[in-house]
């Protein structure tokens, strides 16, 4: 994934077939993170009221829906991928771009949560785990090439 | 004998209560950023630019707080600004809290 050009509204980006192909897989796998993984307040908990990690909950869960929701029409849009010799030119705005990373942001701390938190140096990958740490870097990977777009 | 203390209050001088229940809307409740081993550098810095409208330096500056201290003191804010940003923070799953400034 490479930019091509950033515009005064969007950025256009080149993928290979591999590269389209690992995004909108990863992509799909959204939300990763387990509702409970939030929390309101740490240091003092009898702050933490009932309604206020209600309304946390709830303010997260209709955000994710509608993300969900525009994220399937996003990647369903037969016009947003062109041809481009082996492989895609795609345009993305920059609040698509912001909710992308949003989502692979999601994805990798999930991933992360699902390979039970490991500190940076993970020595045991954990049976049946593999999905998770494939997501979990590729997530990254991607993250980077984003924000490196959004800062050039 | 116990001492008897006299008020030392002047004529025309108001005496402020001294505990004043403090409303939702002063700002005295903190917003706080934790560190974890998951979450890019470079992105915690685009976050922080993002909700807050920081300038990089400043940014970094606090993202290199929560990663080298444990945590960084963004804001202090209302109680309301205050979930505002925890809210918008954890939409980008990073591990925000709030607490009362006492």
């Amino acid at each position: 994934m490479r930019l091509i050009r950033k515009e005064e509204h969007q950025c256009l980006f080149y993928l290979n077939g591999p590269e389209q192909e690992l995004l909108f897989d990863l992509l799909r796998r959204y939300p990763c993170i387990p509702p409970a993984h939030h929390n309101h307040t740490r240091l003092t908990p009898q702050i933490a009221s009932d309604e206020a990690q209600q309304l946390l909950e709830e303010s997260l869960e209709e955000h994710r829906t509608a993300t969900r929701r525009q994220l399937q029409a996003w990647l369903a849009d037969p016009k947003r991928l062109h041809k481009k010799g082996n492989g895609y030119e795609i345009a993305v705005t920059f609040p698509e771009l912001e909710q992308l990373l949003q989502v692979l942001n999601d994805i990798r701390v999930g991933s992360w949560v699902a390979l039970g938190e490991p500190d940076e140096k993970m020595h045991d990958l954990p049976a049946g785990k593999a999905q998770n740490l494939w997501s979990m870097e590729l997530a990254g990977i991607f993250q980077m090439r984003i924000l490196e777009a959004m800062r050039s | 004998m116990p001492e008897t203390i006299t008020p030392e209050l002047l004529p025309g001088t108001i005496q402020e209560q001294e505990s004043k229940p403090k409303s939702t809307f002063e700002p005295g409740w903190l917003v706080i950023c934790w560190n974890d081993p998951i979450n890019l550098m470079e992105f915690v810095t685009h976050v922080f630019m993002t909700i807050f409208g920081w300038p990089r330096q400043k940014a970094e500056f606090h993202m290199l707080q929560v990663h080298e201290q444990g945590k960084s003191l963004l804001v202090r804010e209302s109680m309301e600004k205050a979930e505002h940003y925890v809210h918008q923070l954890q939409r980008y799953s990073l591990h925000a809290t709030m607490e009362r400034d006492e």
